[in-house]
């Protein structure tokens, strides 16, 4: 009876531990929605030019990919 | 996957190993407790049985834990490198306490039931391996956890190695045997 005991509270403490882990990983971090972006894109004479990313949407340059993915 | 993307196996392996150094360090710590009799001389025989199940319990979550590590598909670890300490591909120190500390608690889980057979003078003289097993399983712990970055490490250190000191000091200092009664000796 207390190997069973045992291995119940530690099979339950695993999953604790488990979905406290699940829950408290930190996201992708995505630019919040309300704060200003800006696409870096090459200008004129190889000038990098700074344009909202509202005003950019049909441009070919990529932006970095999150880090991790 | 689960929660944001976090492969299931990933958090397996670090939950067991949580859970796997917290089984040991309480076994340590009752084992301690029973040396020096805090715990009262009557209980004696409960408290080995619990001290007995916690190690085998612990064992079996190491085992998890280097299964989960095994079946991990971003480490790459292989089987030789769970079982032979230094061949880790990531930082095979930190990673060969863990496995030495691994093969300390199976000979200690084993000594168990190999009792009668080594004698209590061997046996006990094995138990000293615990200490190791424990050291090596902090250090592994801190060296190789992902989760005990910043100050969660210095609070793991406190929080289990701050009573085994505590109790090895009482059980260093303390008498082995207690006092008899004033009438008993009288």
């Amino acid at each position: 009876m207390r190997r069973v005991w045992a291995a119940v509270a530690a099979t339950w403490a695993l999953l604790a531990i488990v979905a406290v882990l699940a829950w408290s990983h930190p996201p992708l971090q995505s630019p919040p929605s309300g704060a200003a972006q800006v696409v870096v894109v090459k200008g004129k004479g190889g000038k990098a030019v700074l344009l909202p990313s509202a005003l950019a949407t049909h441009t070919t340059t990529h932006s970095s990919p999150p880090p991790g993915g | 996957m689960v929660g944001h993307g976090v492969p299931l196996i990933w958090l397996v392996a670090r939950a067991s190993g949580l859970v796997a150094f917290g089984l040991l360090t309480l076994s340590v710590w009752l084992g301690l407790a029973m040396s020096t009799r805090l715990l009262g001389p009557r209980r004696q025989k409960a408290l080995f049985g619990w001290h007995r199940t916690l190690v085998w319990t612990a064992l079996w979550t190491v085992v998890l834990h280097a299964v989960a590590v095994l079946l991990d598909p971003v480490l790459h670890f292989g089987l030789p490198a769970l079982l032979v300490p230094g061949l880790a591909p990531w930082k095979p120190v930190g990673v060969a306490a863990g496995v030495v500390g691994g093969w300390l608690t199976l000979a200690l889980a084993a000594s168990f039931r190999a009792k009668r057979w080594m004698g209590h003078r061997a046996w006990r003289l094995l138990h000293y391996a615990s200490f190791g097993a424990f050291v090596l399983f902090l250090g592994h712990a801190l060296t190789v956890g992902t989760d005990l970055k910043g100050l969660s490490g210095p609070v793991l250190v406190a929080l289990s190695a701050g009573p085994v000191l505590w109790l090895s000091l009482a059980r260093i200092l303390l008498p082995r045997t207690a006092p008899r009664t004033a009438a008993a000796t009288a």
